[in-house]
């Protein structure tokens, strides 16, 4: 234990001499900062460790409201940030994510409390689709009555209509949806923005701040000639009429152009709607594909077939019915701004696939006729309407924007961050504060510093990709399985960051404060460097003083300090440094 | 007077179930009076304004019913079909129901194949057919309520309706059948199985 507190101590004192902070900055652990939504991954992950899979769902849910849905279909960039790939591979938090909000689930439906509504300023959201409904979720959470106004016949954006069943079950959106309304948020549907309602008349009707998150509704044109032929369906009108049980005949061979997600989608879904021959053709190759690793193998998987290197030309067709596509091959050039190699045409390179569908999913583009033209900009390069970048407001007063609309197509997980930034500014707006003032600061930390004498590979959890099919004195022995699993699982994070605030201990975590003996202190700086919460300052003399609201009873400068200057109110000697380890997730190198 | 009476009625009405039981609507008297006396005691439930949860508590009349080892049960209606339920058992595993799917209208199914799944967050479970037949009609509540089989397993939480391909190979499938008693034996096999590991 000496030996230990004496290595950490050394990394701290050599920190010193570089890095006094002159501002206070949280620590945070990588997979926490790369997350657009700061979800509390390392405070989950250590409960789930702890067997309490209850409570780490409620921890997610402080975040954002969609714990399934991000289980099933994030694009994990949590993971991809996970420290522990220096080791072997990142935890699989996503997987971890989707058991604990499964197995909640499992049990029956659940009912938060409705939030009381302490507020009398209404707020209006245009569009249900993530962005929208965790903007509605945080401001229903602070209190305030909030509408959101959605055009289709049922709440959930793209999140509904546009990820086929297979990857995200209808009942799961719906379900996710149900807590949303629970918590007090009214959505009111096949109301359409532009229409039936529009600025102007939300703000007669004593709406006092308005959240636009329309997303990007079209599909992007291909641009060449024969596009507006019968046998061209573009991806998300595909999608849609699929998910809404309307009749699409795909026919014998169908073409998808694109390598995203929705792509591969559009790809399995065509092949379960009959198709016999459906293949992907996409410009760049396999590496380059923004599509997620495990669709691409599970696609591979039901005989997709896979072209690289081919770009769309003209569609060429029979009396009006698509025949063929004619394509030109590509090869790669130097890297463009994204980062991936440019695909470069091949002249003369001219060659036809037979079809009888064709499904382009090269993008999305805004819908911009429904928008007011005050919010919209003709020059934006990303999307159509220019907005702060942090706090989201749009040139007009009171009216913000965020999620695809302004990003230009993105992820799920980056809504859900958009719309919690919206729900801060609008909060802010409608207190009457400076919108920028005060914004937190992070500072990304991981307390491993040597890799190598961590030599403690262990095998990641595969997920898996299909759900059993059992019967049911067999689904109680998997449940059991699986949780054994997952708590194997979690213990493979590290826990970079100081402590994971997941408030497991209420009493410890709340009451505990750390004490500082002035006449021990020589004023070594230590604790002020090491304090997770920058909690610790010095005042004139010199010694360290603790701030009581901000700390948060770690111990961890406690097992650090030196001199033994710092006491806690409740934790005794013996203990300090195990629970400052605990705090930390348990991840000691021992 | 009165005393004849009661006598005429009652041979009428022995003689109308003898009827129905000849045209295959019951299979016994005891099967007719039994379910005479549960509508009698639905009605008078439905009457005195008890409220759905204590009713289900005197409705369940899982004696009359037919059990498969798949815990599946099957009822024959008056119109002749066979409707398929899950049992209470069953029921106790699927408390996160969410979805049922059952195969379309008119398609053939076969005696202890699967007709559907029932799927729940994290499992798809198969459902059993109990007997041959084509599938003519589907519970619709359950598409928007799947909880109802939570709720009320024997009565509002039907699956769907069979109806039988011929009545022989009806009467010898019915007969393979696992009586309340039977099934409820097997089910307590089954969790003593599970303690013993």
């Amino acid at each position: 234990m000496e030996e230990k507190s004496n290595t950490l101590y050394s990394r701290a004192g050599s920190k010193m001499a570089t890095n006094i902070r002159t501002n206070v900055k949280r620590k945070l652990p990588p997979c926490r900062i790369a997350c657009p939504a700061r979800v509390n991954v390392q405070g989950y992950v250590s409960l789930i460790q702890k067997g309490k899979f209850k409570e780490a769902v409620e921890l997610i849910r402080r975040d954002m409201p969609f714990p399934a849905i991000c289980g099933r279909v994030c694009f994990s960039p949590c993971e991809d940030a996970c420290a522990r790939v220096n080791l072997d591979q990142a935890v699989a938090i996503r997987a971890l994510k989707r058991i604990v909000a499964d197995i909640e689930r499992e049990k029956g439906r659940v009912k938060p409390q409705p939030m009381p509504k302490t507020r009398t300023e209404k707020v209006a959201i245009v569009g249900a689709g993530p962005a929208g409904l965790t903007a509605a979720y945080e401001l229903a959470k602070l209190g305030y009555p909030v509408t959101v106004f959605e055009r289709m016949s049922e709440p959930g954006g793209m999140m509904r209509y546009c990820i086929p069943d297979f990857r995200l079950e209808n009942f799961v959106v719906a379900n996710e949806i149900a807590y949303i309304k629970d918590v007090g948020v009214e959505i009111e549907t096949e109301i359409e923005f532009g229409k039936d309602i529009t600025i102007e008349s939300l703000r007669n009707e004593g709406y006092k701040a308005i959240f636009v998150a329309v997303g990007m509704q079209l599909s992007r044109r291909m641009n060449v000639p024969g596009e507006d032929l019968e046998g061209v369906i573009h991806v998300l009108e595909f999608l849609r009429a699929v998910s809404l049980g309307q009749p699409v005949e795909v026919g014998e061979k169908v073409a998808v152009i694109g390598g995203g997600n929705s792509a591969i989608d559009a790809a399995r879904t065509a092949k379960g709607l009959g198709a016999k021959e459906v293949m992907i053709l996409y410009r760049r190759t396999r590496n380059e594909m923004p599509a997620l690793r495990h669709e691409i193998e599970a696609a591979e998987k039901e005989g997709i077939i896979f072209r690289f290197l081919v770009s769309p030309k003209q569609v060429i067709s029979d009396n009006g019915d698509v025949r063929a596509i004619e394509c030109l091959r590509m090869r790669l050039g130097e890297p463009d701004t994204s980062g991936r190699r440019r695909p470069i045409p091949i002249s003369f390179s001219e060659h036809q696939y037979e079809v009888d569908l064709i499904i382009p999913a090269i993008g999305q583009d805004p819908e911009t006729s429904c928008l007011p033209a005050e919010l919209l900009d003709e020059k934006a390069t990303r999307g159509p309407i220019p907005v702060d970048q942090i706090t989201l407001e749009t040139r007009v007063r009171g009216v913000f924007a965020g999620g695809d609309i302004v990003t230009g197509p993105a992820s799920i997980i980056q809504a859900v961050g958009a719309g919690k930034q919206a729900a801060i500014s609008i909060h802010r707006y409608l207190c009457g504060q400076d919108l920028k003032a005060g914004l937190e600061e992070v500072e990304e930390t991981t307390w491993v510093k040597d890799w190598e004498s961590l030599r403690r590979k262990s095998r990641r959890y595969e997920a898996p990709i299909e759900k059993p099919r059992l019967s049911f004195e067999e689904a109680a022995e998997f449940l059991k399985e699986t949780k054994r699993k997952a708590t194997f699982e979690a213990f493979r994070c590290l826990g970079c960051g100081p402590c994971s605030e997941c408030l497991a201990e209420m009493d410890l975590c709340e009451r505990d404060r750390a004490i500082v003996d002035e006449n021990k202190c020589t004023g070594c700086n230590t604790c002020f460097i090491i304090c997770p919460c920058g909690a610790i300052a010095k005042n004139e003399n010199g010694v360290a003083q603790v701030d009581e609201e901000l700390c948060k009873g770690c111990g961890i400068c406690a097992a650090l300090c030196p001199e033994r200057a710092i006491t806690m109110h409740r934790l005794t000697d013996a203990n300090i440094l195990s629970c400052a380890l605990a705090a930390s997730g348990g991840g000691s190198p021992s | 007077m009165s005393e004849w009476k009661t006598v005429s009625i009652r041979q009428k009405l022995i003689q109308e179930i003898e009827k129905a039981i000849q045209a295959g609507r019951y299979r016994s008297i005891s099967e007719f009076v039994s379910e005479a006396i549960r509508l009698r005691l639905e009605e008078l439930m439905r009457m005195e304004g008890i409220p759905v949860e204590k009713r289900k508590k005197y409705l369940a009349v899982p004696e009359q019913l037919l059990y498969t080892p798949k815990h599946t049960w099957a009822q024959i209606t008056p119109e002749g079909n066979i409707r398929v339920g899950l049992s209470d058992y069953a029921q106790r595993h699927l408390e996160g129901i969410a979805y049922i799917y059952a195969e379309s209208f008119g398609k053939e199914v076969k005696k202890m194949e699967p007709f559907g799944v029932a799927e729940t967050w994290m499992f798809m479970f198969d459902l059993y057919a109990p007997i041959s037949g084509k599938i003519v009609k589907f519970n619709e509540n359950l598409r928007n309520q799947p909880h109802l089989i939570n709720e009320d397993p024997y009565n509002g939480g039907w699956i769907i309706e069979i109806k039988p391909n011929n009545s022989l190979t009806l009467e010898q499938e019915l007969k393979d059948m696992l009586s309340l008693r039977q099934y409820n034996k097997w089910v307590s096999k089954l969790e003593g199985r599970l303690k013993v590991k």
